[in-house]
């Protein structure tokens, strides 16, 4: 043996003449790998695989193993033999390659030559929880980043933060020109994109950049506090063309119907709440009608819920075809994305296309273009909040006559007898109309000229425009009117809005090496940016025919105007960046930035933005190079300061509260219509920028081989100049002005850490894990003060505070504490609040922060598998240590939340209330006399922490083998499923709903006295449209 | 020139063009809105003027502040729908945190118009136009203060229109405001024409509306701690000219009671000062179906009992009215929408006040007391035809279970009437809507021309010329004797029956003689508060309110969104005895 073995060797050496083996390279997808390296293990020699992935190599005897790498890849080492033909080796993407390239705004750095700090997501991980948008798609994926959903309504996008609020008071409806305060700048392809994010086809995205510190926004100026996403989409690259094609179809069901009583619990919850009437004990207004009464003697016990949802759908698919040469490359994607809702017509449908260009005239002069254009249509019927109304109806009638036909009014002889079956939101569609068309068309173009060796100039022109058309029309005897109705009362509308943005870039850089170890990079850039929108619209009421709709307003028997908008705002800026790298190892980025806003007062118009950001690359010193389980460690340092530009347009110069809600009618003739205003709000001539200072620390490392990378940030920043609605005393003639008020401070720390637990040729685990932390504060007040009554501002507090009565339980009989109590004077069965002075009064001196919407922490794990040719993630998500208002548990005297709560009315969601055999400590007793209880604001403060499964996708991807003469470059199908469970949720298990998750930002139950309603950074679990759980199937082919 | 060149070159041009171009952009030119320097010119004053004439019909006629102007007297107690029964129905945990609302509109209007007072004489208006906008501003700007006085006792006082961002305010001595509205007033009746002129169309202030409120500020003043003492006389004065001159500003009382109220006299010789409503959606902001919200008049549905479903027609004598057995009625557009805010206190209203329903007509004017069978339904008794059966009596009396037997439907006594069942107010019904639902759209009446009786009466009264007081009464009383349906001598009849003597007069039948001829019309906390009766006369009808009322309840807290937002000075002080 030993002896065959020696001769084998002679021979080999002496021919010369080493076995050759061959084999191809592809990418975790399957996809031919070309030009990369594949080299012997312990020896020189190598070679580069070809156009389609394959190489072939001299194997000497005594080496058994090849090592393959490619920039931006793991190297892998795959053992060999002699006989080693038509291997395939599969390589890994590495997502922390130092010389990989991120981009950075304005421009692009080596991931070594960083400072900031920056996440990168791909596209690849995005689609792996596929959704309408890219926010939704990065839940759990990025630590600081926390995103709540804005419900499940179709086409509707999710609400997106990073690093906390920091502004007093947020407007969260971003309009197509101004985002909301607290939400961050969204940029793309280097053009800043406002509006939603909706807008944008997930499908021609490539890569998301976030950047989230000061240091990394300072570039954006007056825009980046609150972080800034740069979206990177999908263009051409060099080589044959590429023929992509991507489909899913997906199937969607509610989570689950909010509990309300049914049938023989809604006779009772009447009789309780009868018996519970604290006016004249024993009467209602509300007793059971006679249909009810023959309902409950039948057993009739309607779900109207179970009547009205239905499976959801969602089908979606992409085809993208990409190529080019060396000069000129080429792509071009053409999307069709829809979904319906599990309310009976809504729809959601989006076309989109993409084009880009680039062009390299010779080595000094490129240019190219970049097209992205949308058409979304939105079909809502009866709103997003249809089940508010559902979970409120009789359980007791029956939504069908005995004939069959449609019982109009199910709840007739009732109060709210003229209540519509909620049914003829399917049997009388055509009636309803709720439609809306948006059109966007997003496009830059740029030219690029080289010159001097190190110069680049480079100008960026971005034209945006928009329009939406909205046209509603509600016919008669529908559910979306309040009541039955006439061909009189019918209701039409149609309003328009348009758009536009343009923008201009120049853009100067210079880059250059010195002495090998000096790299200096500069950046310098003048633009200016103009926003424009306006609208229009026409409300009209009695439309003699439903099929008419909204299409004939002089058909109608009037209409009135909308108020119409008109606004414009301008911004003019100035930056200059200088990246110092020094041998690799130490890094310096330095920016300023200076920002003209048109929206502010002349004289405080100009605002200048430093920073400064710094970084060690530890493992490139030369006392590192012999620690070998370090293969990254980096330090940054970064400071900077960035602004808000959030206020409107016309704020310094006043206005005079005007339009449709001023007018007047002296007398009833033409003559006495006027159109009036008050003067309600004040002037600022000093309003200036609101800005905010952060320091951030961060630590990139990599270890073992880079099988476990991450990042630690710590940041502290501080935000100055606040602008806000400032609440004065009503008695000067005006409330608010908008002023710059107070400080808030934002501390926080964030983890994110990779590992590759299991690495073998058939099977591979890795994690990714992310942590976050923000805790924010207000840290001043104006003349000092410690709160702001006015506003529920308290200083030391998070900016959003739950201020009202803390409930304590409910009264229980015979507690003496209800004689001490003398006003109001309570009996028990009310809720029981917490009387803080003790002086016997509930009065705004007991009023306290009972709560707050900043959670705790935030996080996410995202686990993916991979076995031979199946692949498997799941994505999990949470959000701790938070309240959420769930209004529909609650209401106010006035209409707020689920009106006529506990006064047996209407049906709502069960709850744990107090009767005299029920000494509960949950939920007040039943009372006929109130149209809601006393202190009820109390009840809808629930803790909203969730942990949840955010999505699943299992995968399979063809072998090549197989697909070799089909033309097809490789095929995957997959199996995936969206929100399929949550893990914990106490407002689940009290079972409250289905959802913690939120899914507005109103409707929440001003507390007594006021507060809350007047803050928007509430996030709020409200009766409208349910969550969904979606099953999707799909595959992605390339040709 | 090679391509890329002559591509550079356009580069480089575009880029100098935008440098040269950028200054322009930080300019701002609002277009949509109302500047502030709009107020100055003459559309801009009308504009200000109307914007105040909106926020008054975003007040009277709205649930949440008509509920202020009638609960917690004798005259009402909370109905079995009412939104807010402990507060100010019952005085039970009132405090600076149950009036949120409504202040500050009080004060934007006021510094809207302090904007018109200073703008006005510069803008160049002939001087007929601009004293009547001149009085307009004078007469609102008295009637927000005398609204804020009235109700908040310690309210600053702004004459001069403000801009400035200010943390700080204090009230003013209830003097001073006194000052200030009978100065407006005195100004605004000689500023504003006699009659309505347009474009102040309907009915709008005139000279006689400022005089009537004016008289009326001086009978408050007279009775309040600040009273001066010709302030009886000049409340006597000034009514009973307004009363002599009543051709002259084409005034004056309805020979029957009920034409007061008949829709089509809405802008009549009896009404005063409306806050206006109208069916167009745009300058009436109507809106179909609306249960409330600003410039919905739902005063309609305040006072009106559920006929649909809290009775059932085979209900009979003795047993409390529940539902049972066939609804005889729906809900439609003559029968109204029902909201239960409020019932009549039974014993006070309907057994005291209202006890002569004889010789006084202004019961059966006031209430509706049968419901005519809308809907087809066979109750024990027989089967109720649409139309013509009466499917619901009240006819105020007891009756025999005889009675009650021989008819189909059912009858409803005064001891079965409390807060869920009893006669509803048809003052203010409104047939011409479409659907039982929409708001109403006739003017809500703010001032009627009888109440310059009563001012005078009262006035005269104080003075302690009670034959003079029972004389400006029975002008009232006498009208109120009429029915069309009478003869002559029969009304004569009656009207003799009505009239009362000087002994006849003291404070207690003067409100009693409110309650006959304005129930219904949302003011008696202030006829009860002016005159120092609320605690004394909820102490003697309304014992749910007792149990709760204090001294400190004759004004109301200053609402505390205002006390929060003092944030510089002296803290601004809650009225006293609130938390």
């Amino acid at each position: 043996m030993l002896l065959l073995l020696g001769m084998s060797f002679i021979s080999g050496s002496l021919f010369a003449q080493n076995p050759t083996i061959s084999g191809k390279v592809v990418d975790e997808k399957g996809n031919p790998l070309a030009g990369a390296t594949v080299k012997l293990k312990a020896a020189q020699e190598a070679t580069t695989t070809d156009i389609k992935g394959n190489f072939s190599l001299h194997l000497p005897s005594g080496i058994n193993a090849i090592e393959v790498s490619y920039i931006g890849y793991f190297t892998q080492t795959v053992s060999v033999k002699p006989s080693s033909k038509n291997i395939t080796i599969k390589i890994i993407p590495n997502p922390n390659n130092l010389n990989e390239v991120v981009v950075v705004g304005y421009g692009t750095q080596r991931k070594r030559d960083v400072t900031g700090a920056i996440v990168s997501v791909s596209a690849t991980t995005l689609a792996e929880a596929a959704s309408s948008d890219i926010v939704s798609e990065l839940k759990g994926r990025v630590a600081g980043v926390d995103i709540v959903d804005n419900g499940s309504t179709p086409g509707s996008s999710a609400q997106i933060r990073i690093r906390g609020d920091r502004t007093l008071t947020a407007n969260n409806t971003a309009t197509s020109t101004v985002n909301g305060l607290d939400q961050p700048l969204l940029v793309v392809d280097g053009i800043p994109y406002g509006g939603n994010f909706s807008d944008l086809n997930q499908d021609d995205v490539a890569n998301v950049e976030i950047l989230k510190d000061a240091s990394a926004t300072a570039i954006y100026g007056s825009r980046g506090s609150n972080g800034v996403i740069l979206v990177t989409t999908k263009r051409g690259r060099k080589g044959k063309a590429v023929v992509s094609y991507d489909t899913y179809y997906g199937l969607a069901n509610i989570l689950g119907e909010l509990k309300v009583y049914n049938g023989p619990e809604y006779a009772q919850f009447k009789a309780d709440a009868a018996a519970g009437n604290s006016q004249s004990p024993g009467t209602t207004a509300y007793p059971l009608t006679t249909a009810e009464t023959a309902g409950l003697a039948n057993g009739t016990s309607t779900d109207w819920q179970k009547l009205i949802y239905q499976q959801g759908h969602t089908y979606n698919q992409n085809l993208g075809i990409s190529g080019g040469d060396d000069n000129t490359q080429y792509g071009m994607g053409a999307g069709y994305y829809t979904q319906t809702g599990v309310i009976p017509n809504q729809r959601y449908e989006r076309y989109s296309l993409r084009t880009t260009i680039d062009h390299k005239f010779n080595d000094h002069v490129r240019v190219g273009i970049n097209n992205l254009t949308t058409l979304q249509y939105t079909n809502l019927p009866g709103g997003t909040n249809v089940p508010s109304g559902l979970i409120k109806l009789s359980p007791l009638v029956s939504p069908y006559l005995p004939n069959g036909q449609l019982n109009l009014t199910p709840q007739v002889g009732s109060i709210d007898a003229a209540n519509v079956n909620p049914l003829t939101l399917i049997t009388d569609a055509e009636a309803i109309l709720n439609n809306d068309r948006r059109f966007r068309t997003f496009n830059s173009i740029y030219g690029e000229i080289s010159f001097l060796k190190y110069f680049k100039y480079r100008l960026n022109v971005g034209l945006d425009w928009s329009q939406d058309n909205n046209n509603q029309y509600t016919g008669a005897n529908t559910y979306v009117n309040s009541s039955i109705t006439t061909q009189a009362q019918t209701t039409a509308s149609v309003s328009n809005a348009e758009a536009y943005t343009y923008t201009l870039e120049n853009i100067l850089t210079y880059d250059e090496t010195f002495a090998k170890k000096h790299h200096v990079t500069f950046t310098g850039l003048v633009s200016e940016q103009k926003d424009h929108y306006e609208s229009s619209g026409f409300n009209a009421l009695g439309i003699p025919a439903d099929y008419i709709q909204n299409t004939n307003f002089a058909l109608a028997s009037s209409i009135s105007p909308q108020n119409g908008v008109y606004y414009e705002r301008g911004l003019l800026s100035y930056m200059a960046r200088v990246n110092y790298a020094y041998d690799n190892r130490f890094i310096l980025t330095a920016t300023l930035r200076e920002d003209g806003s048109s929206v502010l007062a002349p004289g405080h118009q100009y605002f200048t933005y430093p920073a400064l950001g710094t970084a060690w690359n530890i493992t490139n010193e030369q006392w590192m190079k012999d620690v070998h389980t370090i293969d990254n460690l980096k330090l940054r340092v970064g400071w900077g300061k960035t602004g808000n530009q959030g206020s409107q347009p016309y704020q310094t110069l006043g206005t005079l509260g005007s339009g449709t809600t001023n007018t007047y009618n002296f007398g009833t003739t033409t003559a006495g219509q006027q159109n009036g205003y008050i003067v309600n709000s004040l002037a600022n001539p000093n309003l200036r920028w609101q800005y905010t200072s952060e320091w951030n620390l961060g630590l990139d490392f990599g270890i073992l081989r880079d099988r476990i990378t991450g990042s630690i940030d710590a940041y502290d920043e501080q935000t100055k100049d606040i602008l806000v609605n400032n609440t004065l005393p009503g008695s000067n003639g005006a409330t608010t002005q908008i002023s710059n008020l107070g400080a808030t401070r934002d501390k926080g720390l964030e983890i994110s850490i990779s590992t590759i637990n299991v690495q073998s040729k058939d099977f591979r685990w890795s994690t990714d894990f992310v942590w976050a932390a923000n805790r924010e504060a207000i840290v001043s007040l104006p003349n000092g003060a410690k709160n702001n009554l006015a506003n529920d501002w308290f200083v030391g507090e998070p900016i959003s505070v739950i201020y009202d009565y803390k409930k304590i339980g409910i009264w229980q009989t015979g507690d003496p504490g209800l004689l001490k109590q003398t006003s109001p004077k309570q009996v028990a069965g009310q809720i029981k609040v917490e009387d803080v002075n003790g002086d016997g009064v509930i009065s705004a001196a007991d009023k306290q922060v009972v709560g707050n919407f900043q959670p705790q922490w935030t996080g996410g794990i995202t686990n993916r598998f991979a076995y031979k040719n199946f692949d498997l993630s799941i994505v999990i998500n949470a959000r701790m240590g938070m309240d959420v208002l769930v209004p529909y548990i609650s209401t106010d005297a006035a209409s707020d939340g689920s009106g006529f709560f506990l006064q047996g009315r209407t049906n709502e969601v069960k709850v744990d209330y107090w009767t005299p055999t029920n000494p509960t400590n949950a939920f007040p007793r039943p009372d006929a006399s109130v149209s809601g209880p006393l202190f009820g604001s109390t009840l809808q403060y629930v803790n909203g922490s969730f942990i949840k499964c955010r999505s699943i996708n299992l995968g399979y991807t063809f072998s090549p083998q197989l697909l070799a003469h089909t033309g097809i470059s490789s095929i995957r199908v997959y199996a995936s499923a969206l929100n399929p469970f949550i893990f914990y949720s106490p407002f689940v298990k009290d079972g409250f709903g289905t959802d913690p998750e939120g899914n507005g930002y109103g409707g929440a139950v001003t507390p007594y006295g006021g507060g809350i309603s007047s803050l928007t950074q509430q996030i709020t679990v409200n009766a409208n449209d349910p969550s969904t759980r979606q099953f999707n199937l799909g595959v992605s082919v390339k040709f | 020139m090679k391509l890329h060149s002559k591509i550079s070159l356009i580069i480089a041009t575009i880029s100098l063009m935008i440098l040269g171009s950028c200054k322009k952009i930080l300019e701002e030119n609002p277009k949509s809105n109302v500047v502030p320097a709009f107020l100055g010119t003459p559309a801009g004053l009308l504009g200000g003027l109307t914007g105040v004439y909106n926020d008054l019909r975003s007040s009277y006629g709205t649930e949440g502040f008509t509920l202020e102007l009638y609960a917690g007297t004798d005259e009402m107690i909370a109905g079995s729908q009412a939104q807010d029964a402990g507060v100010f129905n019952l005085y039970n945990g009132l405090n600076g945190l149950s009036m949120n609302g409504g202040f500050n509109i009080w004060y934007q209007d006021i510094n809207t118009l302090n904007g018109i007072l200073k703008f006005g004489p510069s803008s160049g208006l002939p001087a007929a136009t601009l004293n009547q906008y001149l009085g307009q501003a004078k007469f609102l700007r008295a009637f927000c203060y005398f609204y804020l006085l009235t109700t908040y006792g310690n309210v600053p006082l702004h004459l001069t229109f403000n801009t400035q961002a200010l943390s700080s305010d204090a009230p003013a001595p209830p003097a001073d405001v006194y000052a200030a509205i009978i100065q407006d007033l005195t100004d605004a009746s000689t500023l504003l024409p006699p009659t309505i002129t347009a474009p102040f169309l309907g009915k709008a202030a005139t000279a006689p509306t400022a005089l009537f409120l004016l008289s009326k500020v001086y009978l408050t003043r007279g009775w309040s701690s600040v009273a001066q003492s010709s302030d009886f006389q000049n409340a006597y004065n000034t009514a009973t000219t307004l009363i002599a001159n009543k051709a002259t500003y084409g005034l004056d009382i309805w020979q029957d009671y009920a034409s007061a109220f008949a829709p089509a006299n809405d802008y009549g010789k009896e009404v005063l000062f409306v806050s206006d409503h109208d069916n167009n959606v745009q300058f009436g902001q109507f809106s179909s179906g609306a249960s409330g919200g600003a410039a919905q008049n739902v005063l309609p549905n305040l006072f009106r009992w559920n006929y649909v479903s809290a009775l059932g027609i085979n209900s009979s004598a003795g047993v409390p009215q529940v539902s049972s057995g066939p609804a005889s009625m729906v809900r439609d557009v003559a029968n109204g929408r029902p909201y239960t805010r409020a019932a009549p206190n039974t014993p006070y209203t309907i057994t005291h006040a209202f006890a002569d329903q004889v010789n006084d007509s202004r019961y059966g004017k006031t209430f509706q007391t049968f419901w005519i069978c809308n809907t087809a339904c066979t109750s024990a008794r027989g089967t109720l035809t649409v139309g013509v059966d009466t499917a619901i009596l009240m006819p105020g009396v007891e009756v025999t279970q005889a009675r009650r037997n021989a008819f189909k439907g059912v009858i409803t006594t005064p001891s079965q009437y409390n807060n869920n069942v009893f006669p509803t107010v048809k003052k203010f019904d409104d047939l011409t809507r479409t659907s039982p639902n929409d708001p109403s759209t006739r003017p809500y009446c703010i001032y009627r021309f009888a109440e310059a009786y009563f001012v005078a009466a009262e006035a005269a009264f104080k003075l302690g010329d009670n034959a003079d007081a029972a004389k400006y009464l029975n002008f009232i009383r006498e009208r109120a004797a009429y029915r069309s349906t009478n003869t002559a001598a029969q009304n004569a009849a009656a009207a003799a029956a009505m009239d009362i003597t000087a002994a006849d007069i003291n404070i207690d039948f003067i409100l009693d003689e409110y309650t006959r001829e304005f129930y219904g019309e949302p003011r008696r906390w202030y006829d009860l508060v002016r005159t120092q009766q609320l605690i004394r006369r909820v102490g003697l009808w309304n014992p749910l309110a007792n149990a709760n009322i204090k001294s400190f309840d004759v004004l109301r807290p200053i609402p505390q969104d205002e006390i929060n937002a003092v944030l510089s000075g002296p803290p601004y002080p809650q009225n006293p005895g609130f938390h």
